[in-house]
């Protein structure tokens, strides 16, 4: 399912954990990375662990976003996450550079199917590209498993690394959120977008937000409630963009177009990668749940 | 009486676990369990259940489990006592 927006969570704070299916997130994060301190980590693990065994999320996607490979934890993380016989959350590994690291974390996951008497495979995976080693690979790493999910941006460690700015106006990061974008295409993955660490800057957001959307993202995260429906409202197609879609669609089904393979909208060609398009507008979240 | 551990806080929705290892008592008996909560003449029952469950399959001889509640759900209470006892479980160097 596509998320137009996540919600981040801190994974140690039951008060956040509890109240993160209010505020409308398609999807909610679990954290146990850099919103967790490194003494409270187990902690942290068993509440992540025990919410996904028993508490009512309601209808948003679930992923915990585990500790990095090149950590001590990761192991345990994914152990407990994994615990409950019947809730599966997606994976989120951060700080992927090499389809190596996707491979270990699938082989973990692999022993921890079979020991649970699992279906394999069942255990997917959102990986973060946070580096310009990572962007560097960036279609290597999103083909290197069945099991990926979908990939996202990480721009805060990237800007860190190569002294791009995190200023929306100075499209620095369209090189490295473009070159994502296209591998997640290529891949035919959903590819989300990087969070705007300046909750209060609602401006600043909306800008991000729609460059994100521009460049071709389909969802982004969120590290504050308050994103949430700005979020929400920059990734649903809007009216004007589904009454196209509905109007490319009856076209091209319509009088065999189908079969001649071409139809005429309005002056506009549309074929088969137009009709995509379309169908791909009206399957979003805030349009198929009537939003 | 040994060091106590913990896990939790005594913030809103969570609720402050600690353990200790009682040398004082028999290592024929189990778990010792006090709650303090605002709740327990409502839900006392339910958050004792939620602390055994999280006991469950755990190395319990001997300990005292003291449970400083603040509106906790279920979940967290078991997720306190379990992570309690895995620091507890590291502290004696078992696996």
């Amino acid at each position: 399912m596509t998320c137009r927006s996540w919600l981040y969570c801190p994974g140690n704070d039951p008060g956040k954990i509890t109240q993160a299916a209010l505020y409308g997130a398609d999807g909610i994060i679990l954290d146990l990375e850099d919103s967790v301190a490194a003494e409270e980590k187990l902690d942290a693990r068993e509440l992540v662990a025990e919410a996904l065994r028993s508490f009512d999320f309601g209808e948003a996607q679930l992923c915990v976003r585990i500790n990095s490979l090149e950590t001590t934890w990761w192991e345990e993380d994914l152990r407990a996450i994994l615990r409950s016989p019947d809730r599966v959350p997606l994976v989120r590994i951060p700080k992927v550079e090499s389809p190596e690291t996707v491979a270990s974390a699938a082989a973990l996951v692999a022993e921890i199917e079979r020991a649970a008497g699992r279906q394999p495979g069942t255990v997917r995976f959102q990986c973060i590209v946070e580096t310009p080693r990572g962007v560097e690979k960036a279609y290597s790493i999103v083909t290197s498993s069945s099991r990926i999910d979908s990939v996202s941006f990480g721009a805060e460690d990237y800007c860190a690394q190569t002294g791009a700015s995190r200023s929306p106006a100075a499209k620095a990061l369209d090189f490295a959120r473009s070159r994502l974008v296209n591998a997640a295409g290529a891949a035919a993955i959903t590819v989300y977008d990087t969070v705007w660490g300046a909750f209060r800057d609602m401006e600043g957001l909306r800008d991000d937000a729609k460059r994100a959307r521009e460049i071709g993202f389909d969802g982004k995260s969120a590290v504050h409630p308050d994103q949430v429906a700005l979020i929400n409202e920059i990734f649903t197609p809007s009216e004007q963009e589904r009454s196209w879609a509905k109007r490319v669609i009856d076209a091209f089904d319509g009088e065999g177009a189908g079969s001649r393979g071409v139809a005429a909208v309005e002056g506009q060609m549309i074929d088969a990668p137009v009709v995509a398009r379309a169908r791909r507008i009206l399957a979003s979240p805030g349009v198929r749940d009537g939003g | 009486m040994g060091t106590a551990v913990r896990s939790g806080t005594p913030a809103k929705h969570d609720a402050l676990v600690e353990i200790i290892r009682d040398g004082e008592r028999s290592t024929d008996t189990g778990a010792a369990i006090t709650i303090d909560s605002p709740v327990a003449p409502l839900f006392g029952a339910y958050q004792r259940a939620a602390v055994e469950a999280g006991l469950t399959g755990q190395p319990v001889r001997a300990i005292r489990v003291s449970v400083h509640d603040n509106h906790a759900l279920d979940f967290v209470l078991r997720a306190r006592v379990k992570a309690a006892m895995r620091k507890l479980v590291l502290m004696e160097g078992m696996p």
